[in-house]
C-alpha cells in the first residue's frame, strides 16, 4: 500500500525566515505610528509657513490644503496704508502695507455710502 | 442666528438677531414697523411726514418725542463736527438737484443755478424738554444720514434687550452687544471703487460703523456732478479729496457724523481731527483710489 505524503515539506530554515518578516513588519507599524503620532504642524500658521519659506527661497507659494472660509475675498492690499504714529503732516506719513489673514472670518454686513 | 431683510428710509435694511428663540423671531419681525413709523415722522420725501409739515409751516412749533430726540442727535452732531454736519441744509441740497427720491432722479437735469450762500450754524432751535422746535424764516431741516443712524442705534437697542443684535440701515452698522459666544461682529469695508470687493474687515464688539460716500448717490445738474454731502461752509457738495470715509465709534449716529466730517475735511485734515478723538477710528478712500487709516483703525479690524 502506497502512503501518499505532502511534497511540500518545509525546509529546514523556513520558520527563521518567517520569524525575521514577522518582526520586520511589527516594526515598520510601530515605527510608522511612532511618526504619525508625533505633535501635529498648527494649520493656522500652514500658510504663513509656506508664504515664509517660499519668500526665503525666491519660490512663488504654494497653495495650502486649508481652504478659507466660505466668502472670503483677498483684500487689495496694493493699495493699503495704514497712518503713521504721530498725526500726519502729508500723505507720505501714511506709507506701509498690512496684510489681512485669509482666516477672517465671513463678513455678516457690509458698511458703505447709502445704498 | 435669525435675520430679517426690508427696505425703508429709501435703503436697504438688515437686522439680526442672536438667538433661537421663535418669541424673539416673532420681534424681529416686527422690526420694519419701527422704521416705518420712524420714517413717517423724519422723512422729507414724504409729503405728509412730521419733517414735511414742520418744514412748510417755519416758525415755532411742537414736535412728537420721535423727531425731538432726533432732531437733539442732529443738534450734538453740529457741535461734535463743529459746524460741519448741519440739518438745516435742505435748501442747499435742493438747489445741487437733490429734490425728490434719489432712485427718481434723473442722470441730468438742465435748470436755473442759484447762487448758494453758506448754510447759517444756528444755536437754540431746539428745546428738547419742551419739544418744541423754532426754525428761522426760510431755513428748512434735512436729517439725512443722521436720522438713518439714529434709526439703527435704536433698532439695535431695542432688540439689544432680547439678544445680541446688529441692524444694518443701508450700509450704516449698529451692534448693541458682542455676539453670544463672545465674539465681535464681522463688518466688511466695501471698496468705492470696485463695490463688490472689500477693503477690510472691521470686528465691531458694540458701537457702530458708518461710510459717507460720494460713490453712489450722485448726478449730473447743467453737465456737472453734484452729489449729496453738503459743505455748510460753502452751501455746496463737498469739494475734497476724500471719495469715501468709513469711521468705527461708540454708536452708529456718531460713526455716521465723524464719517461725514472727515469726506467734508478732506483726508489730511479728517485723519488729523479722527486721531484728536480716542473713540473714534476711520478708514478713507482718495479719488486717486488709494487708502488711507488713522492711527486707531487696525485696533478694530481682523489681523
Amino acid at each position: 500500500m502506497t502512503q501518499t505524503r505532502n511534497s511540500k515539506r518545509p525546509a529546514a530554515g523556513a520558520p527563521v525566515a518567517k520569524l525575521a518578516i514577522t518582526a520586520a513588519s511589527v516594526a515598520a507599524v510601530l515605527g510608522g505610528w511612532a511618526v504619525f503620532s508625533a505633535p501635529d504642524y498648527p494649520v493656522a500658521n500652514a500658510g504663513q509657513a509656506v508664504e515664509q519659506l517660499a519668500a526665503e527661497w525666491n519660490l512663488p507659494a504654494i497653495p495650502t490644503l486649508v481652504a478659507p472660509p466660505d466668502g472670503w475675498q483677498r483684500p487689495s492690499h496694493s493699495r493699503r496704508q495704514p497712518a503713521a504714529s504721530q498725526p500726519p503732516a502729508s500723505q507720505s506719513d501714511f506709507q506701509g502695507l498690512r496684510s489681512v489673514s485669509p482666516f477672517s472670518p465671513s463678513p455678516l454686513t457690509t458698511t458703505r455710502s447709502s445704498r | 442666528m435669525q435675520q430679517i431683510n426690508f427696505r425703508a428710509m429709501g435703503c436697504q435694511m438688515l437686522a439680526i438677531l442672536d438667538s433661537q428663540s421663535l418669541a424673539h423671531q416673532a420681534r424681529l419681525q416686527e422690526a420694519p414697523a419701527w422704521f416705518e413709523t420712524w420714517e413717517q415722522r423724519l422723512s422729507r420725501f414724504r409729503p405728509d411726514s412730521e419733517l414735511s409739515r414742520v418744514n412748510r409751516q417755519g416758525g415755532t412749533q411742537p414736535i412728537s418725542a420721535v423727531l425731538a430726540e432726533a432732531l437733539r442727535e442732529a443738534q450734538r452732531a453740529q457741535r461734535q463736527s463743529g459746524g460741519l454736519v448741519n440739518p438745516l441744509v435742505l435748501n442747499a441740497l435742493e438747489s445741487a438737484g437733490y429734490d425728490r427720491n434719489f432712485a427718481d432722479l434723473p442722470a441730468d437735469s438742465a435748470s436755473a443755478t442759484e447762487p448758494a450762500s453758506p448754510v447759517e450754524a444756528l444755536d437754540g432751535w431746539l428745546d428738547f424738554d419742551q419739544r418744541r422746535l423754532t426754525l428761522p424764516p426760510g431755513s428748512r431741516l434735512d436729517l439725512g444720514g443722521i436720522g438713518k443712524g439714529w434709526a439703527a442705534d435704536r433698532a439695535a437697542q431695542r432688540l439689544g434687550k432680547l439678544a445680541p443684535a446688529l441692524v444694518d440701515a443701508g450700509g450704516d452698522v449698529a451692534v448693541s452687544a458682542p455676539r453670544r459666544d463672545g465674539s465681535p461682529w464681522p463688518v466688511a469695508v466695501a471698496d468705492p471703487l470696485h463695490p463688490e470687493q472689500q477693503l477690510d474687515l472691521a470686528l465691531l464688539w458694540r458701537g457702530g460703523a458708518a461710510t459717507s460716500g460720494r460713490d453712489y448717490r450722485r448726478w449730473r445738474k447743467n453737465g456737472a456732478w453734484q452729489h449729496h454731502l453738503i459743505d455748510p461752509r460753502t452751501g455746496r457738495p463737498a469739494n475734497s479729496d476724500v471719495l469715501s470715509a468709513t469711521v468705527i465709534a461708540p454708536s452708529c449716529r456718531m460713526a455716521e457724523t465723524a464719517a461725514k466730517t472727515v469726506l467734508i475735511l478732506g483726508s489730511l485734515s479728517g485723519l488729523q481731527w479722527l486721531d484728536q478723538r480716542p473713540a473714534l477710528a476711520g478708514l478713507v478712500v482718495l479719488e486717486d483710489g488709494s487708502v488711507l487709516s488713522s492711527r486707531r483703525w487696525l485696533e478694530h479690524v481682523w489681523r
